[in-house]
Order: structure tokens, then C-alpha cells, then sequence
């Protein structure tokens, strides 16, 4: 009998799920684990491997329990997963040599601040797309390399390899040291500042700039393809899919043609616009990366506006302040008032990224007032998702010189009603939800079943995407602009620009 | 065996108060109790120190902490009942193509309850223009969602008498009786719409711990999506639906949150 489902993986910031999906792409079983996330110094954001990669055993047999199927009805496994997050590791052992440095941690914010001066952010730009950030793999593993020379070394001796988590969990899945696969896809080979954007391949020049040895690098390969057939519990299931996770998002809201955009709203925010086969060198902050190629060799790229810190920022009022229990609790909250009473909070966290890629800038609280209540910062904490959301879409606009039509929106904080409205309303569009808002498991499942034939092609996908909820704006333009203008002088704030914050 | 201690037993009494309301003010318990205002402060103040009660800021009135009822009596927070929930209520919509809705009674004294509150909706699959109802109010008699909590939930009983007593048409009484006795029975309600609502729906209860009905979730589209000509729900729907229920359940339970 054909295989009935295909399974992915989602590596995500705070957990590990394994999802499976159906012909029609609707979730019909699931595990989730979350790991541990470690902060050694303020600053520093690490996670352990070998956690993760516990956990993803773990929970890949429990989500074929929830559904009650075994691995005989497995047509295909894709992997999505946090980007740029990475890790070292023995070849002959399988054990992690270093913490796995998350995408979150500035350590190395000021050697990334330096190589903007020298050789200046027009170097790398010109050949990965992206500019100089602690945000990419490159800058923190040099960094790694740098103060831990042992590690430059056995990595020059061939001793150990190197992978962003899609590479760490293939190679475990296909089996470790026992014949395991390494591989990176294009999408996440575009956020590790060492592949060339357009060749698609390790760049010479950025691995001699950064000193990485070819040795220890992974195999760019399609995010759609078979690189190897899984062992364990996942036995004989082709390994057909590795994808960043907003690519995947990207892919699962199905949007393939250029102009369509997308939004995931998690721990970040992630806005991604196809931009077809074409390149679109951003004036305005945003990232040029690849978005999928398919094992055809078909490719798109896109441009991308990064938000560091949304759910985090609710994430930090549940655990920083405990003014809420969970995260959707925000939500009551917010609405035990009408607005923010003045308040405007912009969580500058790990400094801001789109568009203003400030690695000094710092959080601010502005308008804070007597009169403030726990409620007013609620609704201030969820406007600021929207205002983020609202800079990044100018910024995306000027650069594809076209306005926004509508915006996909999916992620956990899409279950808060009144946050979108809120988007809708900041940015004075419509805002559309689909019915299956784990998009970025759903673009790992869907890049897997296609390489496999479980679909024929992405025309087919498009017939499974569904609305489930719209917001339509509400706002008058004088509420928007007053919003408007509070929001850009706490920015100023937050970039320590004084004309701004005095304005 | 030594003699009962006295402060333990009226705290207990307190407990159990407490336990059975949506918070109770000082003199309501003082009351209740027989005991001085003084003496029932006492306690709750010790009952408050060791965290088994907890004050409302904004009323005043005392309320079992959540630690003690291991987050389990206390009605669940709507807005975390939709993040947990959408996966299966958006899977649900996906599935049947109909707009699915996730139903529960107000916080408030049953005998205040008029009418239900929408905890999450989804769109059906259709591209007609259609209105996020997330916190809109919901007719218990009149849609199946309501008459599922009317029938099933702990307060449905409490909450149809306050309706029916309110009830000016004895026959439309008659028939609102007949119909939730009718959904306890089969395990499922039926609207065939009127009062304002179009087509026809089905809902199922979502139980939490124990059994206890916390929601129910249901599906409207026209009355030959949902319903047989006999008017009761259609099988294939309603497998779908009673699937959805269980993983709803299930995730409003699961500890991860
Ligand atoms: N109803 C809600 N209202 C506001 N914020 C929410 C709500 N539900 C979830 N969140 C926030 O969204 C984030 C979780 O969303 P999601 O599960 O999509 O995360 P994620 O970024 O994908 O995590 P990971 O990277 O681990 O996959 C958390 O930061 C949480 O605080």
C-alpha cells in the first residue's frame, strides 16, 4: 500500500516537533519537546545539541503514536529548523565539541560592528547578499574559532563537521557516525554569510576571510530532494527535504509566485516576499536569500524582513515581569483596557535587525506614565509586534518598489484575535490566516512529499491552502499616525538617536 | 485518637466553599459559615500566606489558587483555550470545509448567563466574504453550540432554568427543554438556524479533567452539509467533528503550556 503521510520536522527556537501531514496537507499527528535554552553571560544564547537531538527521537515515534501509524506509512521526512543556529562536532563520535550558538546571541556584536568598518558591509554583501551580523552563522563561528584555537585546529585536521541543525539532525537521522549524511540545503547555506548567493556554492573568499576549512563544511544541496534514507525509529523513510524555517513558511503558505508575501509570528518575526528567480539587492535593510529550490534545480529567491523579539517579548512578560501565566494570556490582559495609555515599548533585546540592523541598540519603555497599568503594557507589547511588522513592510515596499496588497500571517501569535487586528490596522491592509498555521512544518512537508512523487507538483499544494480568519483595518488614519509618530521617537530612543527621541 | 482540631475544620469548611463559587467576598463567607467576620479573616489570611487561596485585587473576593486546584477547576483562560485549541479547530474547518466554532459560558454566576461567548472561529472553505466572530456573543437556545452547554456543561442545568424561567412563550420553553433533553441523550445538538443565524449546525462536547464538559465545537454550512433529510447530523461530519473534540480536549489538558 502507497504511504499515507509525510512527516517533518521543525527544529524551532524553543522546541522540536515532529508533525505528520496528509495528502491534503491537514497536521494529523504531532509530538513537541522543548529544550533547554542556556544563558551563560547577557548576551549569550546557547542550546545542546545532543538535547535537541534526544528530544527529536523522542517525539518522531510519539507523533506516529498520536496518529497510531507506523513508519510503513511514511511516504517521506523533511527537516525544517531555526536558522543559523550551529554547531561543531566529532566526526568519529557524533559528539558535540561546543555549545550550539543560537542565532538570538550577540557575543559577537562588536567584531560583527568592526567588519562593517573593515572590509566594510559591501564585501560580503556582494557575494552571500547578506551584510555583516553576529545574526549569521559565519561571524559567531569564527568567533568559536578564535578564542578556542584547539577547535580551528582538529577543524583544519579534518576531526570534526560543522552544521546549522537541519545538518546536525540529517546526520544523526541517517546515521551518526555510521554512515550519516551531511548535507546543508540552499536556504539555510544563504543565512551562514559563507555561500555565494548567486552560484549557490561555499564562496572561497568568504571561507578564506573567515578561515573556515572546506573539511569540516556540509554538501548544499536542493531543499527538495533525497539525500539519504533515515535509521531508527524512522527506518527506511527517505530523507527528502531541509529547509530554513521561514523559507518553509514560506513554501507551506504556498507562496510561489513573486509579489506574495508572508509573515510568521514567533519567538521572531519573520516577513518573507518571493521574488521569483531574481535577486533584489535591498537599499532599505532587508536580506536577499534564497527561498527553495526544488531537486529540479528550480529556484526561487526572496527578500526578508527579520524581527528579533515578538512572542519573545510576550514570552518575557509570562517569565521576566509574571504579569501572565501564558503566553496567550496576554491577550486578557490587553484587553482589560482600550489602548496603550501612551505606553510604546520596543524590544530592542538583542538590539533591533530590519530594518535598522542596530547590534547596539537597546529596549526601550516610553510614555511610561503613573496612570500605566499591567493591561496598557500588555496592549503596548502586542502593538509593538504590529509596528515592527508596519517597518519592515515600508522598508520591503521601497525596495520591490511595489505596496503591499495583503498580508499571510501564521505562527503561534496568530491565535491572538486582537494582535492581528491590530496588524491590520497599523498597516492598513487585510491580513489573511490559513487553516493550517504550522506553515513552517507544513513547507518541510510539502518540499519532502514532493521530492518523493507523494505530490506531483506545487500547483497542487496551492488547492490545499485555506482561510481561516481575515482582519480587515479598522483604524482611522488619525489613531494610525499618532501611533505612528510615538512608535518612531521610541525607536530613536532605542538607536540612542537623540534628534529623534527630542523630536 | 486526639480531638478534632478546630481551625483546620473551619478552614476546611472555608475550602470547600470556595471550591463549589467564582469567589466569595468575607461577609458572604462569615455568613455561610455562622462565624465572626474576624474569625474567618484569620483564616483566610493564613489560607492566603501558604498560597492555597488567593485575593482578587479588583473585587476583593477570595478564590481558591490555582497551585491547589493544580490548574484544574478554575475555568481556563479563553484566549489560551483558542492557542491550544486551533490546531484542531482549524483542522476541523479544513477537513469539512464548513466554518468551525469553539463555544463556552461566560465567567459568571449562572443565573447571570444569557448567552454563550465564541472562543474561536474559523472560516469555512467557501470564498464569500465572512467576519472573524472570536468574542461574540452566542444564542444558547437557538444555535447547536449553545444547546450542547446548555445539556452538558456543570452549570447547563442552573444556566436553562434562568433562561427558561425568563422565557415568555411557554411552547418555545417546551421546545428548548425537549431539544437539550434530546442533546443529552444522543450526545450531540442540532441547529437547523433562525434567530439570525443561517444554514444548519452540529456540536459536540470538549471535556476537560474528570470528564467535566469545559466547551463544545461545532460546525455550520447549509443544512445538506451538516444534516441527513432527517434531520439529525450527518455521520461523516459528525466523526469529523467528535475526532476534533478529542484532540481539542486533549490539548486544553496537556501540561505543556
Ligand atoms: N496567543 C498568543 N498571544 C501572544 N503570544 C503568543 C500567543 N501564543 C503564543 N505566543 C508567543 O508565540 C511564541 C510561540 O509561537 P510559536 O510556537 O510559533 O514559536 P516559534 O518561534 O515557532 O518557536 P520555535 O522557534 O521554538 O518553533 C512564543 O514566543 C509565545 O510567547
Amino acid at each position: 500500500m502507497a504511504a499515507r503521510y509525510v512527516l517533518s520536522i521543525d527544529q524551532g527556537t524553543t522546541s522540536t516537533r515532529a508533525m505528520i501531514f496528509d495528502q491534503h496537507g491537514r497536521l494529523a499527528g504531532m509530538g513537541q519537546r522543548e529544550h533547554r535554552q542556556i544563558f551563560p553571560q547577557p548576551g549569550w544564547v546557547e542550546h545542546d545539541a545532543a538535547e535537541i537531538w534526544h528530544n527529536t527521537r523522542h517525539v518522531i515515534p510519539e507523533a506516529l503514536a498520536d496518529l497510531g501509524i507506523s513508519v510503513a506509512d511514511v511516504a517521506a521526512v523533511g527537516v525544517a529548523n531555526q536558522r543559523e543556529t550551529f554547531v561543531l562536532w566529532e566526526r568519529t563520535t557524533g559528539r558535540p565539541v561546543c555549545p550550539a550558538i543560537v542565532w538570538q546571541d550577540t557575543r559577537t556584536r562588536s567584531v560583527a560592528d568592526h567588519l562593517l568598518d573593515d572590509p566594510g558591509a559591501d564585501f560580503f554583501r556582494q557575494r552571500a547578499g547578506i551584510p555583516p551580523a553576529s545574526y549569521f552563522t559565519a561571524v559567531r563561528l569564527s568567533w568559536l574559532m578564535d578564542s578556542r584555537p584547539e577547535l580551528r585546529e582538529r577543524a583544519h585536521r579534518g576531526d570534526l563537521l560543522l552544521g546549522t541543525m537541519e545538518t546536525w539532525l540529517i546526520w544523526n537521522l541517517t546515521g551518526g557516525p555510521d554512515g550519516g549524511i551531511h548535507v546543508t540545503d540552499v536556504t539555510n547555506a544563504s543565512r551562514t554569510l559563507l555561500m555565494n548567493l548567486e552560484s549557490l556554492h561555499w564562496d572561497s573568499e568568504l571561507l578564506e576571510f573567515f578561515d573556515v576549512p572546506r573539511a569540516i563544511l556540509p554538501k548544499i544541496v536542493p531543499s527538495s530532494t533525497i539525500v539519504g534514507t533515515a535509521t531508527g525509529s524512522l527506518a527506511g523513510v527517505p530523507v527528502a527535504a531541509a529547509v530554513g524555517d521561514q523559507q518553509s513558511a514560506l513554501f507551506g503558505q504556498t507562496c510561489f509566485e513573486a509579489g506574495e508575501v508572508k509573515c510568521t509570528y514567533g519567538t521572531g518575526a519573520f516577513l518573507l516576499m518571493n521574488t521569483g528567480d531574481e535577486i533584489v539587492t535591498s537599499t532599505h535593510g532587508m536580506l536577499p536569500t534564497v527561498a527553495y529550490q526544488l531537486a529540479d534545480g528550480t529556484k526561487a529567491y526572496a527578500l526578508e524582513g527579520s524581527i528579533a523579539v515578538a512572542g519573545g517579548l510576550v514570552q518575557w512578560v509570562r517569565d521576566g515581569l509574571g504579569l501572565i501565566r501564558s503566553a496567550p494570556e496576554i491577550e486578557t490582559l490587553a484587553r482589560t483596557v482600550d489602548d496603550s495609555g501612551g505606553c510604546v515599548v520596543v524590544p530592542a533585546f538583542t538590539g533591533l535587525f530590519s530594518p535598522y540592523w542596530s547590534s547596539g541598540a537597546r529596549g526601550v519603555i516610553s510614555g511610561l506614565t503613573s496612570f500605566v497599568t499591567a493591561g496598557h503594557l500588555a496592549r503596548a507589547v502586542l502593538e509593538s509586534c504590529a509596528w515592527q511588522t508596519n517597518d519592515v513592510v515600508e522598508a520591503m515596499a521601497a525596495d520591490a518598489g511595489v505596496p503591499l496588497k495583503s498580508l499571510r500571517a501564521d505562527g503561534g501569535m496568530t491565535a491572538n484575535h486582537l494582535m492581528m487586528q491590530m496588524v491590520a490596522d497599523v498597516l492598513d491592509v487585510s491580513v489573511v490566516r490559513p487553516t493550517m498555521s504550522e506553515t513552517v512544518s507544513l513547507g518541510a512537508a510539502y518540499l519532502a512529499g514532493l521530492a518523493v512523487g507523494y505530490w506531483s507538483d506545487i500547483k497542487v499544494l496551492r488547492r490545499n491552502w485555506h482561510r481561516a480568519g481575515q482582519w480587515d483595518p479598522q483604524m482611522s488614519p488619525q489613531v494610525r499616525e499618532s501611533q505612528r509618530a510615538a512608535w518612531r521617537s521610541a525607536v530613536g530612543r532605542t538607536l540612542g538617536d537623540g534628534s529623534v527621541a527630542a523630536g | 485518637m486526639p480531638g478534632r482540631v478546630q481551625s483546620v475544620e473551619r478552614a476546611a469548611a472555608i475550602l470547600r466553599l470556595l471550591a463549589a463559587g467564582h469567589g466569595r467576598v468575607l461577609g458572604d463567607l462569615s455568613g455561610a459559615l455562622g462565624l465572626s467576620k474576624s474569625t474567618v479573616h484569620g483564616i483566610l489570611r493564613t489560607l492566603v500566606e501558604v498560597g492555597f487561596v488567593e485575593q482578587d485585587p479588583a473585587s476583593g473576593a477570595y478564590l481558591l489558587a490555582a497551585e491547589v486546584l493544580g490548574d484544574r477547576s478554575k475555568p481556563m483562560d479563553i484566549n489560551e483555550m483558542r492557542s491550544r485549541a486551533t490546531n484542531w479547530v482549524d483542522g476541523l474547518a479544513a477537513r469539512t470545509r464548513l466554518a468551525a466554532r469553539l463555544v463556552v459560558l461566560p465567567e459568571t454566576e449562572p443565573t447571570e448567563i444569557t448567552s454563550g461567548l465564541t472562543a474561536h472561529h474559523v472560516f469555512s472553505a467557501s470564498p464569500a466574504p465572512q467576519r472573524v466572530e472570536i468574542g461574540d456573543e452566542v444564542d444558547l437556545a437557538a444555535t447547536a453550540e449553545g444547546k450542547m452547554l446548555l445539556a452538558l456543561s456543570p452549570i447547563g442545568g442552573q444556566v436553562l432554568d434562568s433562561l427558561l424561567r425568563a422565557e415568555r412563550s411557554a411552547k418555545s420553553g417546551d421546545r428548548l427543554r425537549d431539544d437539550v433533553t434530546l442533546t443529552r441523550s444522543r450526545g450531540y445538538a442540532v441547529d437547523t438556524g433562525g434567530s439570525g443565524t443561517d444554514g444548519a449546525g452540529v456540536a459536540v462536547p470538549v471535556r476537560s479533567h474528570g470528564g467535566t464538559v469545559v466547551a463544545s465545537l461545532g460546525v455550520r454550512g447549509s443544512t445538506e452539509q451538516v444534516l441527513t433529510p432527517a434531520r439529525s447530523a450527518r455521520k461523516d461530519v459528525l466523526r469529523t467533528l467528535d475526532e476534533a473534540a478529542r484532540g481539542t480536549s486533549h490539548a486544553l489538558m496537556s501540561k505543556r503550556w
